[in-house]
């Protein structure tokens, strides 16, 4: 029906949706559309990020190959979802809401088998979490606390992680 | 900071490039202390020579042969700050705060050449609305010849607009004209996003809320074909927008805790910001 992307293709066998986005973040405003493949009811995946940095979208229609959005400020705006595309996000550490505090990260290090991220909230305090790569996303394998001492940079050599804190360098 | 062998290259809060022998690691040793024109920000090694993304001051390459004595080879300034660098082969991409993407040619380290740039206001098509540039460019990071810029979304209203912890995708093949071939992210990290690393063909993303890894399998996403032109839009009056009407309710404020981040986040950005 839509393309060389067979899943999309026939819409007997396989349904598909480009879907007002659900942000993640409470008080960010929605400029993107999702193309999410139900062709599985039972576990759709998102397939692809459309995304034009003019406003959120109202109703979307397809045509062939095409996706026709009316977009408030942007007038009406053309997609071609012939193709899949765009950076899908996995989290790590949930985002941040009104009630739960985010994790604000400044530098990242990595090995062959563990990821760090040094982190710095003023208010909680800093640190390094590490996070085992092995899977994806990676899953958190521990944490330190540099307390007050905010964390901005990391490095890494053999066996060594050094962590830039505002006041000292620490091994 | 980086490393390179048994040496640590270091950045402090008060300008100044710090090297430590790192032979025992345990016990790090400090062998030099060197002041820097502006604000060291990250680092990149690439064989003996030490790319400091060096906020106001530039892009600084130090010739660290001898890592206990750099020695200044050359110092390019893209009229903006420079928050972050990433290297590939003989080119140099810079998050170039105001500046955006900026590739430079350091094939000669001592006369390195700027050679492509990528303005993030040009793409906007609502730069109109603003009176100042709202997404900076904040860190980079480069995956099969795709430059990923992470942006600081320096507005100020509350709840933010305009992007937040956008992400732009540059292709670089052509370096004189880093092409857009991606665009989003937006709203997965709230106002900024302070830190893109690619490790092992895996891009992960670090900010102001939360912390990411992106599916990088299809890094170019499907973008508008059709903007109308002038003549056909609505009216460009954001006090009567529907888009600046939506926003009042008080479901779209921005938590308490975004206002957190801000003492660490501009300790660390505080040249760029000045």
């Amino acid at each position: 029906m839509l393309g060389p992307d067979s899943r999309y293709r026939s819409p007997e066998t396989h349904l598909e949706s480009a879907a007002k986005a659900e942000n993640p973040c409470d008080h960010c405003l929605s400029h993107w559309l999702q193309v999410v493949d139900i062709s599985n009811p039972q576990q759709p995946t998102l397939d692809a990020t459309l995304f034009d940095y003019v406003d959120s979208q109202y109703t979307v229609a397809l045509a062939g190959s095409y996706l026709l959005s009316t977009e408030a400020d942007g007038g009406l705006a053309v997609y071609d979802v012939s193709k899949k595309g765009g950076l899908l996000p996995n989290y790590l550490e949930a985002p941040s809401s009104g009630a739960t505090p985010g994790i604000p990260a400044f530098a990242q290090a990595a090995n062959a088998t563990n990821l760090y991220f040094a982190v710095a909230n003023a208010v909680t305090g800093g640190g390094v979490l590490a996070y085992d790569t092995s899977t994806t996303p990676p899953t958190p394998v521990g944490n330190f606390s540099t307390g007050f001492s905010l964390c901005q940079a990391l490095a890494l050599s053999s066996n060594y992680l050094y962590v830039g804190a505002v006041d000292s360098l620490r091994v | 900071m980086a490393t390179s062998g048994t040496w640590l290259f270091a950045g402090t809060v008060d300008d100044r490039l710090l090297v430590y022998d790192i032979s025992q690691p345990t016990t790090p040793s400090q062998k030099v202390s060197l002041n820097l024109p502006g604000l060291p920000i990250e680092f990149a090694v690439s064989g003996n020579l030490l790319l400091v993304a060096d906020s106001t001051a530039g892009l600084l390459i130090y010739n660290v042969t001898t890592p206990a004595a750099p020695v200044l080879l050359s110092q390019t300034t893209p009229s903006t700050s420079v928050t972050d660098v990433a290297v590939d082969g003989n080119l140099v991409l810079l998050a170039a705060w105001d500046g955006g993407l900026v590739v430079v040619d350091f094939t000669n380290p001592a006369a390195p050449q700027m050679v492509g740039q990528a303005k993030l206001d040009t793409i906007d098509p609502y730069a109109a609305y603003q009176s100042f540039l709202l997404n900076k460019a904040a860190t980079v990071t480069v995956l099969n010849k795709i430059a990923f810029v992470g942006v600081y979304n320096a507005d100020t209203n509350d709840p933010p607009e305009n992007g937040n912890g956008m992400i732009y995708g540059f292709d670089y093949s052509e370096p004189s004209e880093p092409r857009l071939v991606y665009l989003g992210a937006n709203g997965v990290i709230a106002d900024a996003i302070l830190t893109m690393r690619s490790f092992g063909g895996r891009l992960f993303a670090g900010g102001t809320s939360t912390l990411i890894e992106f599916d990088s399998s299809q890094p170019r996403n499907v973008v508008n074909l059709f903007f109308p032109p002038n003549a056909l839009r609505p009216p460009l009056n954001p006090a009567r927008s529907p888009r600046t009407a939506r926003r009042s309710p008080a479901g779209l404020r921005q938590p308490a805790i975004g206002k957190k981040f801000r003492l660490p986040m501009r300790r660390k950005y505080d040249a760029a910001l000045r």
